[in-house]
């Protein structure tokens, strides 16, 4: 017996998503009962609505009721039965709803398929060794990129969804056993208090994680390689995985991170802790450079070498600047170019780093407009900042307050604002824990993973900076 | 918020704090005291000053979980309480005006020729003030995370100092009574531990922090003893004329490694240790004023002491001659009370007073 016009209820459906155009139906008589199939052709899975459901329902012999369909007919395996009023929120996931004459409940069907892309090497994480793919915008590929790491039932995947109007998918990834329970607690909380019309990308999740968001330095870690992310919860660490961003975050996040990069992990130790002092190096040249280099012009020349002091009093004579404004003014130059070449397709973006780079700086030089000493310092610190790609952002912030500071005080300028920052980090909670373990607090066994690198077989234990349960690694 | 100091934490405190105005302008005075044997004043200062960090461990031994305020009130009342505080406040206020006007006077004449006097003060009260309001914890993990730095570039100091060793100074060329002159005149230069005191129920005392406390001690009495031996070592007899003994013991240094001017490391690394000092002793000093005037929240004491600090130094000028003077005649008494006499009392046992809560 009908219980209801199949028929009416698609129409129905079809006016709770405001008649939009990539809404479709299908329905048909099978022995006797009426039965409908609706859904959003533009997020599932064409070919396999046509040889998964459609075919195998119209095509059936058997009797048409949950347990038939869900085992014996389709040919999918995503299948579950649902309230009706739960249909809008299946449709509009990718399922394909099923409504049937004489059944009160109606069945979904998972088909959803968005043009996505192959997992790829992604370009700020490029290694020489190791593995090459990278996470993609498609949350189920990355799920699987993690899911292949962890051949075992402790990868607890918790999944939510968040954005009053975008309804994105929000996955929480950690090993059961390892991650600190307090810590998952506190995220779950975090994500489930979130209150927003909708979620573009990973970074609007980050903010909400971060104790502290108006705070330049970032405590929510951000990574795009799927063996990274994986290293990181065998450490203890939570993996955030947002539908539509290929940043997956992880927390606690510890300032340590920011110089460690995957490429350390595939080659030797040796020469991992060698460049993690070069780059330690280079972020302090990228942001201290500039300022001190102002400061020692404007306020300590005798403290310069004196042949280095000739070179620069005759390199400087008649600017119209003075060495403040002349070091932003080549500065801001560099930034345009930088804006510019992001912006810009790669073949212009080429003939205009040949333009700001050759023709610019050299006839800057040659009109008495800059100094070498000041194009070489910019190109120097700038080169530098761009050892850790990811922290280039709020690099490019402290360079311009050490800049400013260097102008306006001097070394001592400098120096004080070198206290303050550490002092601030070092204030700086991420889920339990201090920003800049394992230095300060100083933690001793995770200074094997620190500046200097230990092998793998020496890493005994997982890192102490912060909680996490099952502190051995290997025996 | 009542968060324990780690057992480094403690040590390099206690260690950053020993370097206060020890490494410019007292090597230069103790030689216009008793001439070489400065170095042995100095020795006997640092052993004093070890007293009183043992005196230190016996009463957190004593009272674990008090602070010093509650010790006092228990032991003598709330009036002696807050008269101990008060001395408290006025030897670390001096302090600070000491290790600003000497650290002035060192960074004017090193570094900054031409810059103003109000640059300095912005500086100093900036950054002591921002790192006092941050808290305990933050300054004393970002003591420890630069205080390796430190300590190598002091040691680096010390090791160019090698190009301008002389010869071995004239050890006992100065009559005995100027040992106990100038051990008593520049006793108040000294006496830098008496913050742990104050910050005594945020450390928590079991054997790493007694180790890390006496290990930290020894490397920055080491450093400052050799300092003392290598400046009078390197000028002799004219050490008197010398006023920053740490740039001073490396100045003819570029002679042999031609790199230009090596004393800019020394320079900041003091400016680093003078910063790190003047806020912990402002923090000391802030939780001494917050227990006296208990109705004062943090945000309020620091004003008042921007206020305080702002007043004396704008109207009386006051430099590091007129601040080692005022030591000598007076902060000595100061220094003698607080740091022999009070501590030894409380480690008195008499009885307990009850104390309303």
């Amino acid at each position: 017996m009908p219980i209801f016009d199949v028929e009416q209820q698609i129409s129905l459906i079809s006016e709770q998503l405001n008649n939009s155009s990539d809404f479709s139906s299908r329905s048909f008589e099978k022995q006797t009962k009426k039965v409908g199939l609706v859904f959003l052709k533009s997020i599932i899975d064409q070919q396999l609505f046509v040889e998964g459901v459609y075919e195998p329902l119209i095509a059936t012999k058997q009797k048409l009721d949950f347990a038939s369909i869900s085992t014996k007919i389709l040919k999918v395996s995503g299948v579950e039965e649902i309230e009706p009023s739960q249909a809008i929120e299946k449709i509009l996931q990718g399922n394909v709803v099923v409504l049937m004459s004489d059944s009160p409940k109606y069945i979904a069907v998972d088909i959803q398929k968005y043009p996505a892309r192959t997992p790829s090497e992604p370009p700020t994480s490029a290694v020489i060794q190791g593995p090459r793919e990278g996470f993609t915008e498609d949350i189920k590929t990355n799920i699987t990129l993690i899911r292949r790491r962890f051949y075992t039932q402790h990868l607890v995947l918790k999944e939510m969804n968040v954005g009053k109007y975008s309804n994105t998918k929000v996955v929480m990834a950690y090993l059961k056993g390892i991650a600190n329970d307090k810590v998952v607690k506190e995220i779950e909380k975090r994500l489930q208090q979130i209150n927003i019309d909708g979620i573009i990308d990973s970074y609007y999740i980050l903010k909400f994680l971060e104790k502290n968001p108006q705070s330049l330095f970032k405590q929510v870690g951000g990574v795009e390689k799927p063996d990274i992310i994986a290293a990181k919860m065998l450490e203890g660490r939570v993996a955030i995985m947002v539908d539509g961003s290929p940043i997956v975050l992880s927390v606690p996040f510890l300032f340590l991170e920011e110089v460690q990069a995957s490429n350390d992990y595939y080659s030797s130790h040796i020469y991992s802790s060698f460049i993690r002092i070069v780059r330690i190096l280079a972020i302090l040249i990228a942001v201290i450079v500039p300022g001190t280099y102002v400061a020692l012009r404007i306020f300590h020349q005798n403290v310069i070498p004196i042949k280095f002091l000739i070179t620069i009093t005759n390199t400087t004579k008649g600017l119209p600047f003075t060495p403040f404004l002349e070091m932003l003014f080549v500065d801001l130059l560099f930034q345009i170019l930088y804006e510019v070449s992001l912006r810009l397709p790669s073949y212009l973006g080429l003939a205009t780093s040949i333009v700001g780079a050759l023709i610019l700086g050299d006839t800057g030089v040659k009109a008495g407009l800059l100094s070498p000493p000041a194009v070489i310092i910019i190109a120097i610190a700038k080169i530098a900042l761009y050892t850790v790609p990811e922290e280039s952002y709020q690099l490019t912030i402290l360079q311009h307050l050490f800049l400013f500071v260097g102008g306006s005080l001097g070394l001592f300028g400098i120096v004080g604002l070198m206290i303050y920052i550490v002092v601030y980090l070092a204030s700086i909670d991420s889920y339990g824990a201090p920003y800049l373990a394992p230095f300060a607090p100083r933690v001793d066994s995770d200074l094997k993973d620190a500046l200097i690198k230990e092998t793998v077989n020496n890493m005994k234990t997982r890192p102490q900076s912060f909680s996490n349960k099952n502190k051995t690694r290997q025996k | 918020m009542n968060q324990t100091l780690s057992a480094r934490q403690t040590g390099v405190i206690a260690s950053l704090l020993l370097l206060a105005n020890k490494l410019l302008v007292l090597p230069s005075l103790l030689f216009e005291s008793s001439k070489a044997d400065g170095v042995f004043i100095v020795m006997f200062l640092l052993a004093l000053e070890l007293g009183l960090v043992a005196l230190f461990v016996k009463l957190k031994q004593t009272c674990p979980n008090q602070s010093l305020y509650q010790i006092i009130q228990e032991k003598m009342g709330t009036f002696f309480a807050k008269l101990f505080y008060i001395l408290l406040i006025l030897y670390f206020f001096y302090k600070i005006m000491l290790i600003f006007n000497i650290s002035y006077m060192y960074f004017h004449v090193q570094v900054y020729l031409d810059a103003s006097y109000y640059i300095f003060i912005f500086i100093f009260l900036l950054i002591m003030n921002s790192c006092c309001l941050r808290g305990l914890r933050p300054l004393a993990r970002g003591c420890e995370f630069m205080y390796i730095f430190l300590i190598g570039a002091l040691v680096f100091c010390l090791f160019l100092s090698i190009a301008n060793f002389n010869k071995f100074p004239l050890f006992f060329d100065s009559p005995i009574k100027n040992f106990f002159t100038g051990s008593f005149k520049y006793f108040f230069c000294f006496g830098d531990s008496l913050v742990l005191f104050v910050l005594m129920d945020r450390i928590t005392l079991d054997k790493a922090t007694k180790k890390s406390l006496f290990c930290h001690f020894a490397i920055s009495s080491v450093i400052i003893t050799v300092l003392y031996f290598m400046f009078y070592s390197a000028f002799g007899s004219t050490s008197f004329m010398y006023k920053n003994a740490v740039s001073d013991i490396i100045t003819f240094s570029y002679r042999f490694i031609d790199l230009g001017r090596l004393d800019i490391i020394s320079i900041t690394t003091i400016m680093f240790i003078s910063l790190l000092q003047l806020s912990l002793y402002c923090y000391a000093l802030l939780q001494c004023f917050m227990k006296v005037f208990s109705r004062l929240s943090k945000t309020y004491s620091v004003v008042v002491f921007d206020i305080v600090f702002l007043s004396i130094v704008v109207s009386s000028m006051l430099n590091y001659l007129v601040a080692i003077e005022l030591g000598k005649n007076v902060m000595v008494y100061f220094a003698i009370l607080l740091q022999i006499f009070f501590p030894v009392l409380l480690l008195v046992p008499f009885g307990k007073r009850k104390v309303k809560k």
